[in-house]
């Protein structure tokens, strides 16, 4: 197990440099080496791609996936539901409802606001939006207590929120529909470094508190009453589930969009792999493979990057064959 | 910890659907257990056993009445300080998929206390008795349901809280294994002071284990030992015991006969068999043919048939020889 975490950590470090080198203009490893490690001189011509548009966009895409994959691996084990995760519960749409009532309905891009009211506001609604189909869904699955009706409720919620969402954009001006839209798509590059700096601290503060709360993701893991006749309160386990899925999906979908299907795929690719679900090693392991599949969605969108390809587009193509794989190949999955 | 005293007081269990109280037992349930002891609670199904073992160990609210675990309510604890006094078991276990049989015994252990001297020779020691050591590496979707609910058990024995509960934990499992799980049981309740409260619908195998058995009826909860229950009849009242319907099975009518000639469990089984397929034994003008059995050996049998005094076929399997006769008569 242990070479496939140096396997794992070798390949992270090598999709980052090539992360950095590429893009619109490709930069010599040489040259990311240094501005990594060593102080890149200011003067190099590279220096301002890499520190205003690569590093910016690296970090995003760590943060956005270890948010992603982290809310994933939480649904997926709440639920005890292998087709579990924010996107497809209807989470992430609750976000962009959110997102989509802030845009569309104010006046705010006209207005000459700052910057920060708007990402403050763009972020605030994300999570309220997320919070809310969270709790929607959470007192669902309390009445149905079946998890495929919960994935179904979570469905048809997510088809509800999109129905409003085309409302809106039909009655939104040309301005806020394309800054919706764009947003909708999901992209790295909006977030500025410090925003993702700081995302980046809040996941990795959820991520310690998870690993402090370990023992509970692997009893609830035996089933309800299991789980409560080993000492873990229903109400205590759903509230930190639920907030720190909630605050981890709004803060993702708010900078860098919602986007689809790392969430669902992380956990599943890292069970496989890694073969244990043993909470205080599956976290790390989950959150390794969402670096990695982002990065490599990254990857091929900077391959492509003449074309102006949405990430949604990139991550939905790269992840339904391999979700499509393992659900036909690794029956045993889950059940 | 230990158990000096475990009672309920005026107990109801049940359900409340939709503001009407569902009681199930049926009726006030008043019971001491003062020293480590071994109960079976036995019961027709949908008489209340479940709800009993969940309502006692603190995953139910009683509707009614409270439980005392050393003079204490029990209602009044946490969750995390229920779980320090009572373990239950639930009867559906599901195999949860990339946790190996050694991971999940001493699943979530950081969350009670784990107070064994050495971590590992008391995993051994618990897998050697629910004898699975040589499954210690395999994942539970490898292991079939019976392995599976011994895992279980082993799982909760190894919280060693005083109070342990199981619901149906003999079920999946084959007569050998019934009995080692209930030694286990006995040998808890012996030499570890344990109060082990279990359901179960195997009435006959319990009986010589238990030290009590609760017997829910529709109207009350009979708290007897083991003997008792057997001159009260009470399992013959409750129709915990059903008399099996005797094996001769005689067809309406027949479609031939033959004279059968044997002696011994072969003959009386070899007599059932043909009758059931419409072959008569008992004829009333000499047969045309003739079956004779022959032991061969302590444990094999063959069956030659004969017609005038000639053998004409030999069979070392029922069925076929049955088959053979049909065609011929």
């Amino acid at each position: 197990m242990k070479h496939r975490i140096a396997i794992l950590s070798f390949f992270l470090i090598g999709l980052i440099l090539i992360d950095f080198s590429m893009g619109s203009t490709y930069i010599p490893f040489s040259d990311v080496f240094h501005f990594l490690i060593f102080k890149l001189d200011t003067q190099n011509e590279y220096y301002t791609i890499l520190s205003q548009l690569r590093l910016p966009r690296v970090l995003s895409a760590i943060a956005a996936s270890i948010c992603l994959s982290i809310s994933g691996l939480l649904m997926q084990n709440y639920f005890r539901n292998p087709l579990a995760g924010p996107y497809v519960l209807g989470i992430s749409s609750g976000a962009s409802l959110g997102v989509a009532t802030f845009i569309l309905s104010g006046n705010f891009l006209n207005n000459p606001l700052t910057e920060w009211f708007i990402h403050i506001g763009i972020s605030g609604a994300a999570i309220l939006g997320s919070m809310t189909f969270l709790l929607v869904i959470f007192f669902i699955s309390l009445r149905l207590q079946n998890s495929v009706s919960v994935l179904i409720a979570g469905i048809l919620l997510g088809t509800a929120a999109n129905a409003i969402i085309s409302f809106l954009q039909n009655i939104s001006s040309g301005l806020q529909l394309q800054s919706f839209v764009y947003w909708n798509m999901g992209s790295l590059q909006n977030a500025s470094s410090q925003t993702s700096f700081i995302i980046l601290i809040v996941t990795i503060i959820c991520l310690v508190v998870l690993l402090k709360f370990s023992s509970w993701l692997d009893l609830w893991l035996t089933g309800d009453e299991q789980a409560k006749s080993a000492g873990v309160s229903q109400k205590y386990y759903s509230l930190l589930t639920f907030s720190i899925t909630s605050l981890l999906i709004g803060l993702s979908t708010a900078f860098y969009g919602p986007v689809a299907f790392v969430g669902l795929i992380s956990p599943h690719v890292a069970r496989m792999i890694f073969q244990t679900q043993i909470h205080k090693r599956f976290l790390i392991y989950t959150t390794l493979i969402g670096i990695f599949v982002m990065l490599i969605a990254d990857i091929i969108l900077q391959l492509f990057a003449f074309t102006n390809l949405p990430l949604n587009t990139v991550i939905s193509l790269l992840s339904l064959p391999v979700l499509v794989y393992l659900f036909i190949k690794k029956k045993e999955l889950w059940m | 910890m230990d158990v000096a005293h475990f009672e309920t007081i005026q107990l109801l269990c049940g359900y409340r659907q939709n503001k009407t109280q569902i009681t199930v037992p049926k009726s006030i349930i008043n019971i001491t257990i003062q020293k480590p002891t071994l109960v079976a609670v036995i019961g027709k199904n949908g008489t209340g056993k479940t709800t009993l073992l969940k309502t006692l160990a603190g995953l139910l609210k009683p509707l009614n009445g409270s439980i005392l675990i050393n003079n204490k309510q029990f209602s009044e604890l946490s969750i995390k300080e229920k779980s320090y006094w009572i373990s239950f078991l639930p009867s559906y276990n599901n195999k949860i998929p990339y946790i190996r049989l050694n991971e999940y015994i001493v699943l979530g252990r950081k969350h009670y206390e784990w107070n064994h001297k050495n971590e590992q020779d008391s995993l051994n020691d618990l897998l050697r008795k629910v004898s699975l050591e040589s499954k210690a590496h395999l994942f539970l979707t490898q292991l079939s349901d019976g392995e599976m609910q011994r895992a279980a058990i082993a799982r909760t024995l190894a919280r060693q809280t005083p109070i342990m509960m199981f619901d149906e934990p003999l079920a999946h499992l084959d007569p050998k294994q019934q009995i080692c799980i209930l030694e286990l049981f006995k040998n808890y309740t012996h030499n570890l002071n344990k109060i082990i409260i279990f359901s179960t619908h195997l009435t006959d195998l319990i009986l010589s284990y238990a030290h009590k058995i609760w017997l829910i009826t529709e109207n009350e909860v009979i708290d007897k030992i083991p003997e008792q229950i057997i001159i009260d009849h009470d399992l013959e009242n409750n129709e915990l015991k059903i008399a099996i319907k005797p094996w001769q099975q005689k067809s309406s009518h027949f479609r031939g006969c033959v004279r059968l000639v044997g002696d011994g469990l072969a003959y009386t089984y070899t007599k059932y068999a043909l009758h059931r397929f419409g072959i008569n034994t008992l004829c009333n003008k000499i047969p045309a043919f003739s079956v004779i059995i022959m032991q061969v050996s302590n444990q094999s049998h063959r069956w030659l048939v004969k017609k005038e005094n000639s053998i004409i076929r030999e069979f070392n399997n029922l069925e076929k020889l049955i088959g053979y006769l049909i065609d011929i008569l």
